[in-house]
């Protein structure tokens, strides 16, 4: 017991020393979220960030979550990336965090982790439409066509008349030498998107 | 309280990251290689590991000429991110200027298959003794060629011919060692070394010489293990192993040290060879090697199928000098001058032995 005015004076030192630290009333979760989103808006996310860290609570999904989107946005991706991991151990089955992480992670390169992340999602919802399309692009990129391939076909199925899956399906046809079906596919863009050019870009080589 | 203030610290923490993420992206963008390569403990202290951060320290330590050190920022960047053309452009060229080449050419699509570089050899070799060979000459022709981005061969065939009052020495050999690229810097080289002896009146025999070696790059350090055997014409089986450490002090191939640790072992006996050099490297076109080994063993072990005539008259010590001259992308030039101290055992004379050997090399 004789320890805590010892504790109370060292901390209070601390907080003379350190700027972010004052001697503040105590403030609830609802409070902190509020004052964050206030902070975002303005883009002063390190004070977002700062509020939310008073309530911190290591085995709040929310919380973790909130952190994750706030350190991206303030460009600290490693911070952002331990708080998505650690909102998604909490909550195992969440897309949310899983396509939260991705962000910090296509930020900074990290294309495996993204491609482990989209991954996961497919493994817990297999017509996740989000999912499926960007890991698609990623595969195109990489020229592994085939791969792309399967995953698109997903999502043209789910959504035939969606511009992004469609121009990109037509693409993959074309790359893996399918001339009859990519046809198709671009005079189906030009359906959604009269006189697009990547559509016409596509039918001219097919010419 | 105390609550209050350790989510300062973590605040200021984030802060720091963010500052650092974007200084290393701004310095990075001006080109300032300088800057950025001294930025590198404060990002690594501050448990920054991500593809960005390792691709564009690496691109800092490869514009300064830094390769090692360039190396380890973008395989640490290639584990975050294999598909990286950008990364590529750099990690091939590194493992070629490290001397990785089968690492390299397992990244790179565009590597060429098929002949990789040949090379012709002449000399002589002469002793001071003379109940033995006083005087021989040698060739050795070359070829390297890989059947796979991971697997490469060289086939080295030499002849040697000499005189002496008793008859001639003749000896025909063929050499075939492979290199398979296992990966992360782990490569396997089995060999295998036939040799025909004829020594007329007193013997005509084959034998051989079998092995293999285990070779790791790590950083700056190039470690290789190894072991063979051979029945040395009849005389019963021997074994050898072998240690050899090489390090690389400067990132540029400026100078590279290098120890090797040896020991025979026959019927139970061991003897112990060490050699140690250096190589320089005057220029990209120009360097020399110069190497030093003591411990009267015998010494059969050969990494490039060079000579093994008078294998088993144990080397006491001796010095060697190789010299390259590289005059074009395709042609290099090299001399080198090897001075032994060796024992001949049925007579247990010293004798001294001097080769001088010159030779072309041709990339394919």
């Amino acid at each position: 017991m004789k320890l805590k005015p010892i504790v109370l004076l060292f901390s209070f030192l601390l907080s003379l020393v350190l700027p972010g630290a004052s001697l503040e009333e105590s403030m609830d979760q609802p409070t902190a979220f509020q004052q964050s989103y206030a902070f975002e808006n303005q883009g002063q996310y390190s004070k977002g960030i700062s509020v939310l860290l008073k309530v911190y609570s290591a085995d709040s999904y929310e919380i973790n979550l909130r952190l994750a989107w706030l350190s991206y946005l303030n460009g600290a991706y490693t911070e952002s990336m331990s708080y998505y991991q650690k909102a998604g151990v909490l909550m195992p089955y969440s897309l949310e965090a899983r396509l939260g992480y991705v962000l910090p992670a296509a930020a900074v390169g990290n294309w495996e982790q993204v491609v482990a992340k989209y991954r996961e999602v497919l493994q817990i919802d297999p017509k996740h439409k989000i999912a499926n399309y960007r890991l698609a692009s990623i595969y195109y990129n990489r020229e592994e066509y085939a791969a792309s391939f399967k995953l698109l076909k997903t999502v043209v199925n789910l959504y035939p008349f969606e511009y992004d899956s469609l121009v990109l399906f037509a693409w993959t046809h074309l790359k893996m030498g399918k001339t009859r079906e990519a046809k198709v596919l671009f005079q189906k863009v030009l359906l959604v998107s009269p006189q697009d050019q990547s559509a016409l870009e596509g039918l001219a080589l097919l010419q | 309280m105390v609550c209050l203030v350790c989510s300062s610290i973590w605040v200021q923490a984030q802060e720091s990251t963010a500052l650092l993420e974007r200084t290393s992206r701004a310095l990075f963008e001006a080109q300032n290689w300088e800057a950025l390569v001294a930025m590198q403990p404060t990002l690594e202290a501050n448990g920054m590991s991500y593809f960005a951060v390792h691709y564009r320290l690496g691109v800092a330590f490869f514009e300064q000429q830094e390769y090692y050190r360039a190396l380890a920022e973008f395989q640490k960047a290639y584990r975050f991110d294999p598909a990286s053309e950008a990364l590529l452009r750099y990690l091939i060229p590194c493992y070629q200027f490290t001397e990785q080449f089968q690492a390299a050419a397992t990244l790179d699509e565009n590597a060429p298959h098929g002949l990789g570089w040949a090379y012709l050899e002449n000399g002589y070799r002469f002793t001071d003794f003379s109940d033995s060979i006083q005087r021989m000459g040698y060739v050795q022709v070359a070829l390297h060629h890989t059947v796979h981005p991971r697997l490469g061969f060289l086939h080295a065939y030499t002849g040697l011919l000499g005189g002496a009052w008793w008859g001639d020495y003749r000896q025909h050999q063929y050499f075939l060692k492979g290199a398979w690229y296992v990966g992360k810097g782990w490569t396997v080289h089995p060999f295998v070394h036939l040799i025909h002896l004829r020594a007329q009146p007193f013997v005509q025999t084959t034998y051989y010489l079998a092995g293999g070696a285990l070779q790791k790059h790590w950083q700056r350090w190039e470690w290789q293990a190894s072991v063979s055997q051979t029945d040395l014409g009849n005389r019963g089986p021997r074994y050898q192993w072998s240690l050899r450490a090489d390090y690389h002090p400067w990132s540029s191939q400026k100078a590279k040290p290098f120890a090797e640790l040896r020991q025979l072992a026959h019927r139970r006996q061991g003897q112990w060879q060490w050699r140690t050099g250096i190589r320089i490297q005057f220029s990209e076109a120009m360097r020399l090697q110069l190497a030093y080994f003591q411990g009267n063993a015998q010494n059969f072990h050969q990494e490039n199928g060079y000579l093994v005539n008078n294998a088993i008259d144990p080397v006491a010590r001796g010095g060697q000098v190789l010299f390259e001259v590289r005059t074009s992308k395709r042609f290099t030039f090299f001399g080198l001058v090897n001075a032994n101290r060796q024992q001949e055992a049925f007579f247990n004379t010293n004798y001294n032995s001097v080769t001088l050997g010159w030779g072309l090399q041709l990339q394919l």
